[in-house]
């Protein structure tokens, strides 16, 4: 399920550690009732309570860093929540990222996980210590300024009609398509079990499946339905078009089918059973949080080691209520929440709970929250991101900052250095860092020219937002989500792979290089880094490269047109052993074509279409003549007022115009 | 089945009231590092190929073949209670606060200091 939140929610999940909460425990209630016949996902962990007790799969919600639970119940019964900002930040911008495509759970078995969060005894999410999202099925996605279907895709293939005449390609042929299987829409006499409102009342508990007074999430994605709320109206959609609407208890269907009734039924099944269980097993009752002020209950009180000691007695889960619909106790999350997280519950209640009703949409700062999904076009990640400036990355600062406090000996030593040359690699333009775990000098230079290639592309890129750069004598590419290609005129010299690192500043992509070509030579690798460290030398994408060829072939028509019509003064052109022949007739035709290479006619202007196989050679070939007859027109100005003008129009072979044959032949 | 650890278990780590009380918060953690504290120091001459930075049980930075691969955003005031290494998937040092509660690299970091090893030295071929 893939839940959709507003910018100003994820601004207020992004400040608030209880609106993260919330919105996971929105997210995993759902999903538990969306997917209660989806099978667990093992786990190596004990599942079962240490106390013998098991844990009740709709009450308890755990979250867990590496070896230690930092939100939930422990085994001897007390209940946690340790999550201050580094951790809140940890699991905001963890649950935003989608699982990671193409890995085998299976070598994750028995290893500890970087961040597990359990709804029960079903995984919700889990980071392996690898960086690999091996689960999440509450990835949170924050909504799209602009909607898919109006927004241009650069990898969107042209129509036949944005082709136009230029394209050399034969278009592929469409395949024909198989009759879509229609379903039949149900006449109204055909459902008399059809009970609209229990179906919209499903949509909502599916969309607010805690119930709150507004719902976190201004979509959910479940069953391939998108179920939105704005304003008070609530939307179903299937493929796009919606088939249900709600407002004020107003319900209009369009195309409802028997498929979508049946699987709405089948949710608000289990949503009952759901909540039947629920007011079997009444969770505790809540008591007021008292702050306490002695010894290792004061969560808010910070030691000489600069950690918050947690709370022994704050047994505060996310609490539902046993009435006719889930409901959490808003406010106890809050006191939870502010009591656990700096000690002030009463004095902040109420401007805790104001930021939760009030919160005003805010711009949005963070790379997460620019109005792109969070699983967004990894090219926008970068344009984005190279709107930052780079600095040190903070987890650095921060090792260093702890690796000082440490007793002066060589560990010590060799740690602080070990981190300082880490921090060197991610400064921008230099090609220091080198370290003692760098044992390929090979492994290390193809790294620095993947980082040059990868930064050149970035520069392309956030210039004309293209995918494809030309510099020097190499093509870089990218491809699909996060690989790049650099290559030259004879083929693939490098393979890389960039993946997003969740950090502002500094360098934001893990690097990859996964082939090499042998043909990469010392020099094109030196060249490369050259251009990286030259800021002024920008890649060229296919726009570049299109409108810079079209500025040269239109200077070389004005070369020809002057020359046919002040030098030569004639429509036709050629010499013997020249290598051109130039025409061009009172309709507007220009043609030039080439005598010596076989290429026949390699410009044509006529009847305001343009076709050009003019290369290289030719634009310096014209861009000679074109100095030349500057130079002669100079010379001749003087002359030219006494000379006769010559305006007949006839042919003109072997030209004998002084100045020019050394240019046109 | 966790190994339950008292702080009288732990008084023969040496390590100060502050760290212990700390630790002994965490009793999966804390049963981890009883079990990796017996493990022999790493061979001078080790050199790994993937190193992880935890904070607070969380890898932070990661690089393979000395290369920063990983880097987790954090606020840059960020006090960590827990610092570790790890080295090709071992505990290598175990910091809490100032006091080291595991280090397994100290043959490691003794023979590069004798041989002289200085950061701008280049790679060791």
């Amino acid at each position: 399920m893939i839940f959709t939140i507003s910018p100003a929610d994820a601004q207020a999940i992004q400040e608030s550690e209880l609106q993260l909460l919330m919105a996971i425990a929105q997210a995993t209630k759902g999903m538990a009732i969306a997917l209660q016949t989806r099978q667990p996902v093992q786990t190596t962990e004990p599942l079962q309570a240490e106390n013998g007790a098991t844990p009740n799969p709709h009450h308890d919600f755990r979250i867990q860093i590496g070896r230690r639970l930092v939100y939930g119940q422990m085994a001897r019964g007390d209940f946690r929540n340790t999550i201050d900002k580094a951790t809140h930040k940890a699991i905001l911008e963890a649950i935003q990222r989608p699982e990671t495509p193409d890995i085998d759970r299976s070598q994750y078995q028995k290893k500890i996980p970087a961040i597990e969060i359990k709804q029960g005894q079903e995984v919700v999410f889990r980071e392996e210590r690898d960086g690999t999202i091996s689960v999440n099925h509450i990835q949170f996605e924050l909504s799209q300024e602009q909607s898919a279907e109006t927004a241009p895709s650069v990898t969107e293939p042209l129509t036949k009609e944005a082709q136009g005449e230029g394209m050399t390609e034969p278009l592929a042929e469409e395949k024909p398509v198989d009759a879509p299987s229609v379903e039949p829409v149900m006449l109204v006499s055909d459902r008399p079990t059809w009970n609209l409102p229990q179906l919209v009342q499903t949509a909502e508990v599916l969309i607010n499946p805690l119930g709150t007074s507004e719902p976190i999430y201004d979509a959910v994605s479940v069953g391939g339905y998108e179920i939105a709320t704005q304003e008070g109206h609530l939307t179903i959609c299937k493929n796009g078009n919606t088939i249900l609407s709600a407002t004020d208890g107003n319900v209009q269907t369009h195309q409802l089918t028997q498929s979508d009734w049946q699987f709405f039924q089948a949710v608000g099944a289990r949503s009952l059973q759901h909540l039947q269980h629920q007011e079997q097993d009444p969770p505790p009752q809540l008591e007021p949080v008292e702050h306490q002020e002695n010894g290792l209950s004061h969560r808010g009180e910070e030691n000489s080691y600069g950690r918050s000691l947690p709370t022994r007695n704050d047994h505060q889960p996310l609490v539902l209520n046993g009435s006719a619909r889930s409901v959490v106790d808003a406010e106890s999350l809050i006191l939870t929440s502010q009591s656990l997280s700096n000690g002030h519950a009463n004095g902040q209640l109420s401007q805790a709970n104001g930021n939760l009703k009030d919160r005003q949409p805010q711009p949005q700062s963070s790379g997460h929250s620019n109005g792109h999904g969070a699983i967004a076009d990894p090219l926008l990640d970068i344009t984005d991101e190279l709107a930052q400036q780079p600095n040190i990355p903070a987890a650095l600062t921060v090792a260093e900052r702890q690796l000082e406090k440490l007793p002066s000996n060589h560990t010590q030593t060799l740690l602080q250095s070990t981190v300082q040359a880490w921090n060197e690699q991610l400064k921008p333009g230099l090609a220091k860092g080198i370290n003692w775990l760098v044992t390929k000098a090979e492994a290390w230079r193809q790294h620095q020219t993947a980082r040059a290639v990868f930064e050149l592309y970035q520069r392309g890129h956030q210039r004309t937002g293209e995918r494809t750069y030309t510099i020097g004598e190499y093509t870089i590419s990218f491809r699909g989500r996060n690989l790049l290609t650099l290559s030259d005129s004879s083929g693939e010299l490098m393979r890389l792979h960039a993946q997003r690192m969740p950090i502002p500043g500094a360098e934001h992509y893990r690097l990859r290089v996964t082939a090499a070509s042998d043909r990469l030579t010392s020099f094109q690798h030196n060249e490369l880094q050259s251009f990286q460290h030259a800021p002024t030398l920008m890649p060229q994408g296919n726009l570049d490269v299109e409108a810079t060829y079209m500025a040269k072939v239109a200077q070389v028509e004005q070369t020809v047109t002057h020359f046919l019509h002040h030098h030569v003064r004639a429509n036709v052109w050629e010499r013997e052993g020249s290598h051109f022949k130039f025409e061009r007739d009172d309709s507007g035709l220009l043609r030039i074509t080439d005598k010596q290479e076989g290429r026949s006619v390699v410009f044509r202007r006529h009847k305001g279409r343009v076709f050009s196989r003019l290369g290289g050679k030719d634009f310096a070939h014209f861009a000679r003549l074109a100095d030349r007859m500057q130079a002669i027109t100079q010379q001749q100005a003087p002359q030219h007022v006494q000379a006769s003008p010559t305006t007949n129009n006839h042919e003109v072979i072997g030209s004998k115009r002084k100045g020019l044959e050394l240019e046109l032949s | 089945m966790t190994q339950v650890l008292t702080p009288q278990h732990l008084e023969s780590w040496g390590l100060s009231p502050q760290a212990t009380s700390l630790l002994i918060q965490e009793p999966e953690l804390l049963a981890n590092l009883a079990e990796e504290r017996e493990r022999p120091p790493l061979p001078p001459g080790y050199i790994p190929q993937v190193v992880e930075v935890l904070f607070d049980d969380l890898p932070y930075i990661r690089s393979d073949n000395g290369i920063v691969s990983c880097l987790r955003d954090c606020p840059a005031d960020y006090a960590p209670t827990f610092v570790e290494f790890r080295l090709d998937g071992e505990t290598a040092m175990f910091q809490v606060g100032g006091e080291y509660v595991i280090n397994r690299m100290a043959g490691i970091a003794d023979v590069l200091a004798l041989e002289g090893y200085r950061q701008a030295g280049g790679p060791v071929q």
